[in-house]
């Protein structure tokens, strides 16, 4: 009985922390800076003690690290801190504030694409995930922009609550099937350190509102982000993915772009697609069947039901079938430029070799950007 | 109708004993694999557990023709140390996992402490109450293990069984030599259940090898979960062995109720394969020394604690090194029990 009732109480022995001695990290923010260092910025909920500290104040540590507190909303602050490394980055934000950094509430690391398109991403990401135990679900962000001005425009647009803003906004996105289908933390980092599968990030951008929207693409959602209309509330916007080869990026796909791959990787919810002036909600009629033939092809196979929710059908289902496997291809074909395995064919070509270093001397990652591709779509239309 | 009742009871003494000796199989083949083999032959470490399977199974065959015979004074002495060293093999094991998720924040050494005092505590009462335990808990603790252990997997798992024979038929020949005494903690089956005061009619080897065998297997598909959860470049990359105990898909956000849940029923067979090898090892002693009947005990306690500092002091890797070398221990008692006549 001893045996049995004890370990309940282990539960007990782990660190205990007070709420009020935590800094909740939600946002935080990697970025490059000069002479090879990193700056760090994070956005956390505001304490009695650091509220009190509005405005900018800046300060010069002894081994030439800065760091920064800034309040931008209320209920928030704004710590920065540049270090040569990430983990001495965040040492320092924690010793700026009395209170203890913890990541275990936070929603989404953004990373500049500057910073991405090297080798360090993962192992800033592993270090943010091993050392300082983030949340798992934190979703990777990719932006073109200063990531840490990225974090610093982001308002709860509805509420107070940035988290929950944010983890609304990525259940949102992910049902419109705009962004990759695992963007989390501990997905990004499984896949980064696999050799038969490559990651997909979100990809996002600050809308720029002085320009003239120019939307070039087929239909709203093909263009990367940063374009929302003028009037938006949100100078952020999600949209597209981030392609990884290994740790590094590689290439970016738009917002079509990525229900298309969404919708190859069996996991689109509610893909809507305009063809022709009409709009069709796309559900997936079975299972994606993905195979690589005996010639080398990579092939997927896709039945898809159509349902017209607006305007008037123009082509037959064998037409828009067509069409939907060409882009299809056209899909996989950039993400074989980028050199990016994220459909994950890796995983079904592993499965033919006995053992590790048979799989290795193959060296996948240079045979999938050359193998040709296919796709066939079977559509059926309901009216 | 009295002797229906003490056949009954033996045969409920046999079981309870045999559950035990299944759910320290099932912990040691674990705790071995993730040590040892699993560095080696990455995602195939579950295929190199299939011969200690066996020899567990052999174990279990063996026993009742063991059971039939008085044990000599030397034949106890060696079962005692097997024992005591596959016990010390499950606390480290369980003091580096507690350590690595429930109690982050703590030493090592005062984790180790800590499974060593619960052991003790536990093992006070004689043997019997931690077999009576591991008996309540025969379907309960495989049925919590595979449960939390299937939820912590995600979709994409499949995978992670690719390449099927890991780093290599030589890795994967050289786990299954190194995990092959992983069966050892079923060595207990060798002495009789504590409460049975005078001999008792033996259950047959097919008995105790099913249940031996049940637990092992159990513990070999905790192995291919850890295979599932992480492609073999994650593993590769694990380097403390209570991390790679951890059976998480790696892709996967982790639940923390399910892996608190999973932690706690692999801590808890752990604990109770430990504490059934550690009250088997003083039994065994208590068997070839009769004088230390009340001293059998803490001194098994003592020398474990001896090893376990030592553990602490120089790496677990002690531990884990000398574990194939039970082994030679392990054949002897095994071809004894099945060649050696019983004395007329």
């Amino acid at each position: 009985m001893l045996l049995t009732f004890l370990p309940l109480l282990l539960g007990g022995c782990t660190g205990g922390q007070e709420i009020e001695s935590s800094l909740f990290v939600i946002a935080m923010a990697v970025d490059a800076a000069p002479e090879g260092n990193l700056t760090i910025t994070v956005k956390a909920l505001s304490g009695s003690q650091e509220s009190a500290a509005s405005g900018a104040s800046g300060a010069q540590s002894e081994d030439g690290s800065t760091e920064n507190l800034e309040q931008t909303e209320t209920g928030y602050i704004v710590l920065s801190a540049t270090a040569p490394s990430c983990l001495r980055a965040l040492g320092l934000l924690g010793a700026t504030t009395p209170r203890t950094v913890n990541l275990s509430q936070l929603q989404e690391i953004v990373i500049s694409q500057t910073l991405a398109e090297t080798d360090a991403t993962l192992s800033i990401l592993k270090q943010i995930h091993a050392i300082y135990r983030a949340n798992d679900e934190a979703v990777v962000v990719v932006t073109p922009d200063h990531a840490g001005d990225f974090i610093r425009r982001q308002r709860a647009v509805l509420g107070l609550r940035l988290s929950k803003y944010l983890e609304v906004l990525f259940e949102h996105y992910e049902q419109l099937d705009v962004i990759p289908p695992s963007p989390n933390l501990s997905a990004v980092i499984a896949a980064m350190e696999s050799a038969a599968t490559d990651a997909a990030a979100v990809y996002a951008a600050g809308n720029d509102f002085d320009n003239i929207l120019l939307l070039q693409g087929k239909t709203d959602i093909d263009r990367l982000p940063g374009h929302l209309p003028r009037t938006a509330p949100a100078p952020n916007e999600y949209m597209g993915a981030a392609l990884f080869s290994g740790p590094r990026m590689t290439g970016t796909l738009t917002g079509s772009e990525v229900s298309l791959f969404c919708l190859m990787t069996g996991k689109a919810s509610t893909r809507v697609s305009v063809m022709d002036g009409a709009q069709y909600k796309t559900r997936l009629q079975t299972r994606v069947k993905r195979r690589i033939d005996p010639d080398g092809t990579l092939f997927v196979s896709l039945r898809l039901t159509l349902t017209l929710s607006a305007g008037n059908q123009q082509r037959t289902e064998e037409e828009l079938a067509a069409e939907i496997a060409q882009d299809c291809v056209n899909v996989l074909q950039k993400l074989q430029a980028a050199s990016c395995d994220a459909v994950g064919f890796g995983k079904i070509r592993i499965r033919a070799f006995p053992d590790i270093p048979a799989w290795e001397r193959l060296n996948w990652p240079a045979q999938y950007e050359t193998l040709p591709v296919r796709v066939t779509a079977d559509v059926k239309i309901l009216q | 109708m009295q002797d229906r009742s003490i056949e009954q009871r033996t045969r409920a003494a046999y079981r309870a004993r045999a559950c035990a000796a299944g759910v320290a199989c099932g912990a040691q083949i674990f705790a071995v694999g993730t040590g040892l083999t699993v560095p080696l032959a990455l995602n195939a470490a579950y295929g190199a557990a299939v011969p200690a399977l066996l020899l567990g199974g052999a174990i279990g065959l063996a026993a009742p023709k063991r059971l039939s015979k008085a044990p000599g004074r030397a034949f106890c002495v060696v079962l005692a140390v097997s024992l005591l060293v596959c016990s010390a093999l499950l606390l480290a094991a369980g003091a580096t996992l507690a350590q690595q998720t429930l109690l982050p924040n703590g030493r090592l050494l005062t984790s180790l402490m800590l499974t060593l005092s619960f052991a003790l505590l536990c093992a006070l009462s004689s043997g019997t109450g931690v077999c009576r335990v591991a008996f309540a808990l025969r379907w309960l603790l495989p049925a919590a293990l595979a449960v939390f252990a299937g939820l912590s997997l995600s979709s994409s798992s499949m995978a992670g069984l690719f390449p099927l024979l890991g780093a290599g038929v030589r890795s994967l020949g050289l786990s299954a030599l190194l995990s092959l005494s992983a069966c050892s903690p079923a060595l207990m089956l060798f002495l009789p259940p504590q409460e049975l005061e005078t001999p008792a009619p033996v259950p047959k080897g097919g008995f105790f090898a099913l249940r031996v065998g049940f637990g092992g297997l159990l513990g070999a598909l905790m192995l291919a979960a850890l295979a599932l959860c992480n492609p073999y470049e994650i593993i590769q990359g694990q380097h403390v062995w209570g991390a790679r105990m951890l059976i998480l898909a790696s892709a996967r956000p982790r639940e923390g109720l399910v892996q608190t849940l999973l932690i706690l029923a692999q801590l808890f067979s752990m604990l109770i394969g430990a504490v059934s090898t550690l009250c088997a090892a003083a039994q065994a002693l208590e068997t070839a020394f009769p004088k230390l009947r009340f001293f059998s005990l803490w001194l098994c306690a003592a020398l474990l604690l001896g090893a376990l500092m030592a553990t602490a002091f120089f790496g677990m890797d002690v531990l884990l090194a000398v574990s194939p070398f039970l082994l030679i221990p392990e054949g002897i008692l095994i071809g004894i029990s099945f060649f050696k006549k019983a004395p007329s």
